[in-house]
């Protein structure tokens, strides 16, 4: 357990550099909002509130850690592939973030009390737009970018006081800035290069509640609900003059996130498959951010399904039986609307996971979608992305099998 | 195990590190909210009228550092030179016999009315002067010995000529450096006798090669020696009648600066200032190059109320021959309109001098604010509005 705690320290402190580039529609709202799910979850096309699991600790139900066995610290990491279609022109561009990292302490299993420290992300603002043109008859280089995104640290617990229900519940703490830099650089040493950098910091708490109930056999329907969320917005302008740097406070005040919800359900057929699906939406046409003049936002919805078939899950299994293998898909209206057309994404998802010795399990995900329309201004997006879990378990407050 | 923990490990280094490669485009430009886009706004004074205000001025300056030494009377102009030769040899004192004492001056070949009669007279200092921070107005306080040392008459081309002086200034001379009193040595004022009509430009201490040199021929019996220096403290001053304040004009020597300001008040602030550029038309009907006539003018920003408040970089203006335009650009050109931008109270304009306004006693006539459009100084600022 220390070993990978470790590796993931290094990975996570690394990692910080890789972050580049990817769609300026995470410049609307708070950014480009986090599916809130598991890698084994997107493989199943993002089925996530009904998924119980002895090792996959959920992301957007709490009671769903009922099921945990073993202490789990587990890391999710992304790759992502975009090619942009415009009227004219296409290109290309790769970016990779770290997709969340928890850790499920179960106390006392048989009564579904594990408790869970996360630290998530909600959102992420990532975009690079460069333009070459002529400013006051001289060459210069026009950039906008925008980086961060809103993370949230979890602390919840779940409990099953009967058989057929799991509950849970988190308290969360949303944090983040969101950068928006605007610069123009001259070739000419004979001009100051223009430099402006605008950031957006937020923090504000909520809450995740959900429930799982197994009361049919075979069948799981969860659904969950993070609350609504007032947090704070302070605004600071950092602007680069030709001999100081000068930060404005350009406003402080309060901005709601919606509440989340999500609703889904399992059902295992025999013992190898499952199949799921699920809805969500979060109502963001009330919501202003950052400039009510310019835009406002849209109500977001997913739509999801997908199939897990796992030959087998004891542990006694060979390796082959216990791999696991998924695919899924997945709609969603996102919450951004381009000269009123909803921008929408589509998304076909496959996955497997495997077992890395007794109580550690690894789960692959890969995705194929598309998002936007061609003649709109950000283009006809097509995204390939690739996944990777690692759920590392150790038996802590609990004895192995035949120790007892 | 241990290989299936090491491929983990290499398929999440992989994973994020392939994130690095990135080619922004202007892709999604388009798609970004008008409040992002960066707003360049031109503020050309030629175009949009605004306040400018020009005036001349005299700087009192002290010619320490100069290249030249401008001696003489012309048009109205009164050049003094100071001489002080301060190394002589301590061992000879009131012995032997001096032969001769000789000034030695290279004209450097600049002047005024170089063709007209040209004369002066030297004479013994004795008050005390320094080159630094002395002025045309400190002339007057000087305290100089009655009688006359030495005296040039005579035509000037550019190879030496010779003053014979006093010999028994340079015995005085001889005997202060025997007795250790090398700082009462006070030197001599040059002075342009009455006949003068012309101004001349010798080389000073700062040319090794062309330095003023004084020359003692000593005799003491059988030996005779020959004493050469050329180790002195050096200055000069130019006087003229003061400048009229509606006549718009550089002039180095004595020196006349410029007084430029402009109103930008119309520039919102906090914006960020990309480039400044002024426009100065010369004048050539006002304009007297009889020095090296450099195509060149300083421009410096004016620090407060003093007119001698200076910053200490200057930005260079370049003389456009086709326009007939000084053009100044630069950083810190947009380092004193930044200021200016963000602390409108602090605009005190900038202050336009000759670029060898030391050493060379050229005229640079320029149009002033009242001249017409296309000729009056314009300022072109070029700037980014706060998001």
């Amino acid at each position: 357990m220390i070993r990978y705690a470790f590796f993931i320290v290094v990975i996570l402190t690394s990692s910080l550099q890789a972050q580049n580039g990817s769609t300026v529609l995470s410049r609307y709202g708070i950014g480009e909002l986090s599916l809130g799910t598991t890698i084994r979850q997107i493989g199943l096309g993002s089925v996530s509130v009904p998924v119980l699991s002895s090792y996959d600790i959920n992301q957007a139900n709490p009671a769903a850690w009922t099921t945990l066995r073993a202490t789990r610290i587990q890391l999710q990491v992304s790759v992502e592939h975009t090619t942009t279609v415009l009227t004219n022109t296409d290109f290309s561009r790769m970016t990779s973030s770290i997709q969340g990292l928890q850790v499920a302490v179960p106390l006392l299993p048989k009564q579904g009390i594990t408790f869970v420290l996360g630290f998530l992300p909600v959102s992420r603002i990532n975009y690079k737009i460069q333009k070459t043109t002529m400013l006051d008859d001289q060459p210069a280089e026009v950039k906008y970018s925008g980086t961060g995104g809103l993370s949230l640290v979890r602390f919840g617990s779940s409990y099953r006081p009967v058989s057929w229900l799991h509950v849970g519940a988190s308290f969360e703490y949303l944090f983040g800035s969101l950068s928006r830099d605007a610069v123009i650089d001259f070739s000419s040493a004979n001009y100051h290069d223009t430099n402006q950098q605008l950031v957006v910091s937020h923090g504000g708490p909520r809450g995740t509640f959900g429930f799982v109930l197994s009361a049919v056999p075979g069948l799981n329907i969860g659904a969950s609900v993070s609350t609504s969320s007032q947090i704070s917005e302070d605004r600071t302008l950092q602007l680069s003059y030709v001999d100081r740097d000068t930060t404005l406070k350009v406003g402080t005040r309060e901005f709601g996130i919606p509440a989340v919800f999500h609703i889904g359900a399992t059902y295992q057929l025999g013992s190898r498959w499952m199949i799921g699906t699920e809805y969500s939406g979060q109502d963001w046409s009330a919501t202003v951010h950052d400039n009510p003049e310019q835009y406002r936002l849209r109500n977001m919805y997913t739509i999801a399904a997908g199939i897990e078939y796992q030959p087998s899950s004891e542990q006694a299994a060979s390796f082959i039986d216990r791999l696991a293998y998924r695919i899924g898909t997945y709609y969603r209206s996102t919450n951004v609307e381009i000269d009123g057309n909803a921008i929408t994404e589509t998304f076909i998802t496959a996955g497997f996971g495997f077992p890395i010795g007794t109580y550690t399990r690894g789960d692959l995900a890969i995705s194929y979608g598309w998002r936007g329309d061609e003649n709109i201004p950000t283009g006809y997006d097509s995204i390939f992305r690739v996944y990777f879990s690692i759920s590392a378990g150790e038996l802590w407050f609990q004895t192995r099998p035949g120790d007892e | 195990m241990r290989n299936f923990s090491s491929l983990v490990i290499i398929i999440l280094a992989t994973i994020l590190y392939s994130g690095c490669q990135d080619t922004p485009t202007d892709a999604g430009y388009d798609a970004l909210p008008p409040g992002d886009i960066l707003q360049i706004v031109t503020l050309d004074s030629r175009v949009q009228p605004i306040a400018i205000e020009t005036r001349t001025f005299r700087h009192v300056m002290s010619h320490q550092a100069s290249t030249f030494l401008s001696l003489g009377s012309a048009d109205g102009y009164q050049a003094y030179i100071l001489l002080r030769f301060n190394i002589f040899p301590d061992t000879i004192g009131e012995r032997g016999i001096i032969r001769s004492v000789k000034l030695g001056l290279k004209p450097a070949g600049y002047g005024i009315n170089r063709a007209g009669t040209f004369g002066f007279t030297c004479r013994e200092i004795t008050s005390p002067w320094s080159s630094s921070g002395f002025t045309a107005d400190s002339i007057a306080s000087l305290s100089l010995a009655p009688n006359i040392a030495g005296l040039f008459q005579g035509s000037i081309d550019t190879n030496w000529i010779s003053v014979e002086l006093d010999t028994a200034l340079g015995r005085k001379w001889l005997v202060q450096a025997e007795d250790g009193d090398t700082r009462d040595i006070l030197g001599m004022l040059l002075e342009p006798d009455a006949s003068t009509q012309s101004i001349h430009a010798f080389f000073s201490a700062s040319d090794i090669n062309y330095a003023p040199q004084l020359t003692i021929v000593w005799e003491d019996g059988a030996i005779q020696d020959t004493i050469a220096t050329n180790f002195l403290d050096d200055t000069y001053t130019v006087s003229s009648p003061p400048p009229q304040p509606d006549e718009l004009y550089v002039q180095g020597g004595l020196a006349d600066r410029v007084s430029l300001s402009f109103d930008i008040t119309d520039i919102p602030i906090g914006s960020i200032v990309n480039s400044v550029e002024i426009f100065v038309t010369l004048d050539p009907d006002r304009t007297v190059k009889n020095y090296r006539g450099v195509d060149s003018l300083l421009i410096v920003e004016r620090l407060g109320q003093e007119m001698d408040s200076l910053a200490g970089t200057a930005a260079l203006g370049r003389f456009r021959d086709t326009t007939g335009v000084f053009v100044f650009y630069g950083k810190p050109l947009i380092q004193a309109v930044q200021k200016w931008v963000n602390r409108p109270q602090l605009n005190y304009g900038f202050i336009i001098r000759s670029f060898n306004e030391d050493s060379d006693i050229d005229r640079y006539g320029l149009f002033d604010s009242k001249a017409d459009s296309l000729l009056r100084p314009a300022i072109r600022i070029l700037y980014t509005k706060q998001l």
